[in-house]
């Protein structure tokens, strides 16, 4: 047989002819195949690659500042050390100073928690309900935003069975008109629980009817806490005691 | 005519284009290369023009590190808003309001660019000894999630229109602050999430990632510099991650311990 015969259209090719044929064809169509694939993966790929690889690259050419640990660090290095570890110690002991040694509370208001100190230690945490995050808006200026606000402040007075003296939101949320000043519907009574702490601006930590609400953010912008959390707290904290929230 | 076209689009998609991007990439990177470097000599110089050719030992360098941490602390301490530390050495990352911890968790893991050790101890005691400022805080969640209500005409209405609190919401929690223009400092949540990051994370890292390679790209294009951010990754619960995120006001402060 002649190994180098061809396909001759009017002759029948031979067996090993057409498998010859199959073969390359099927190569080469796996060839152009790979290379399709291989530029389909590099145009994709490009982007991510200028954005990670890139600066990973980058970073490895980062010379990186090594220090002296044979005893060969310079000969002041002593002084240096004692000055440093004073002015450390001095540091530490005034950033301690900053922290109160009598009580404060902190309270989160994004997951709705508080944490009670005393003496620098952890006396007491718990759930308790924050501003809701409310802009209740009417017609014109009329506008109320109920939100917990954030910051340092301090327990101005201390109150047991205190009274809500209602102001206008919370009859205009209700659908309700507003009444005067000094009407008698704006007091209502055992509605805050047993205990009081004001905080300034109309803002309190009190108790409250809605237990099964405490650790969700329902409030006009008070703190409220349950029952056995608020006692804890109001017989702890003095007036002049620090709230931070946060 | 049509094996011609062939030919062409072949070469072009095959041979020239490959050549291009390839070219392009190893032109992007040096250059990228050579701006992080000047980036780190620029952070090396100190404020005397001089720079730093003193030897330190570890011991020393530890020192200058606390040091440089504790007087951060302690100017950040001075400002009336919330600030956040983050403290490397010891993997802690904390809430603080005049000097009081307010909030602190530890954290198993933190990723830091490269970068951050080219730095010399004195150039490094220049930076970190003072508090940097945000200049720009952005995440997946809502900083302030508000719902607006509109006050009702009466009972009826007030009833209707009352807004029940939704706690079924789970959202992944990632955020990234830049600091004084110079640096990033990102957190992520470090609990895996039933359902892993959601649409929102796409869209904030997708809007992220694009601004970078847009902005550093233009000005290798145009032969500049491009503006490099050396990063830090912090990795905590989605809880603290989101009272971080929240409490931290847009112009607060940050001190760093690396």
């Amino acid at each position: 047989m002649n190994n180098t015969e061809t396909l001759d259209p009017g002759k029948p090719a031979s067996v090993r002819l057409r498998l010859t044929e199959w073969v390359s064809r099927r190569n080469k169509s796996l060839v152009t195949t790979t290379i399709g694939l291989l530029m389909v993966l590099l145009y994709m790929l490009f982007i991510p690659v200028l954005l990670f690889v890139t600066p990973f690259v980058a970073d490895r050419f980062v010379p990186v500042v090594k220090t002296e640990n044979n005893g060969q660090a310079d000969v002041l290095a002593e002084k240096r050390i004692a000055a440093l570890q004073s002015d450390i110690r001095n540091l530490e002991r005034r950033i301690e100073r900053l922290t109160p040694g009598n009580a404060y509370l902190v309270v989160n208001t994004t997951e709705n928690k508080f944490a009670l100190y005393k003496n620098r230690q952890l006396i007491r945490e718990g759930m308790c309900s924050t501003g809701s995050m409310i802009s209740l808006e009417g017609e014109g200026d009329q506008r109320w935003f109920f939100r917990t606000p954030r910051g340092d402040y301090r327990v101005q007075a201390k109150l047991e069975n205190p009274v809500w003296r209602k102001p206008d939101w919370a009859f205009v949320e209700d659908g309700l008109p507003v009444p005067p000043p000094d009407h008698h519907s704006r007091y209502e009574r055992g509605v805050l629980g047993d205990y009081a702490l004001t905080l300034g601006d109309g803002y309190m930590i009190h108790g409250t009817l809605y237990q099964r609400f405490i650790g969700l953010p329902v409030t006009h912008g008070c703190i409220r806490m349950l029952d056995d959390d608020l006692e804890v707290v109001f017989r702890t904290l003095p007036a002049g005691a620090i709230v931070f929230i946060y | 005519m049509q094996i011609k076209n062939n030919k062409f689009l072949k070469r072009l998609l095959i041979q020239f284009l490959p050549a291009l991007m390839l070219g392009y990439f190893l032109v992007f990177t040096v250059a990228y290369t050579w701006s992080l470097r000047s980036t780190l000599g620029q952070w090396n110089t100190l404020e005397s023009s001089s720079t730093d050719t003193l030897t330190y030992s570890s011991e020393e360098w530890e020192l200058i590190h606390l040091k440089s941490f504790l007087d951060a602390r302690l100017a950040m301490s001075a400002s009336d808003s919330i600030g956040l530390t983050i403290n490397l050495k010891d993997s802690l990352i904390q809430l603080e309001m005049k000097g009081v911890v307010l909030r602190q968790v530890k954290f198993d893991r933190a990723e830091m660019s490269r970068f951050f050790k080219g730095l010399k101890p004195r150039p490094y005691a220049e930076h970190f000894s003072r508090p940097f400022s945000i200049t720009e805080i952005e995440g997946t969640i809502e900083k302030n999630p508000v719902i607006v209500r509109k006050v009702p005409k009466d009972t009826l209405e007030a009833a209707q229109t009352k807004v029940e609190v939704d706690t079924s919401k789970v959202e992944f929690v990632e955020w990234h602050l830049l600091l004084d223009s110079a640096l990033i400092v990102s957190v992520v949540q470090s609990d895996e999430s039933e359902t892993g990051p959601d649409w929102s994370t796409f869209r904030y890292r997708t809007r992220r990632h694009m601004e970078n390679f847009r902005s550093s790209n233009y000005a290798v294009i145009r032969m500049k510099r491009p503006v490099i951010y050396p990063e830090i990754t912090v990795f905590i619960p989605a809880s603290e991650a989101r009272s971080f995120f929240r409490a931290l006001p847009p112009n607060g402060q940050v001190v760093l311990r690396l």
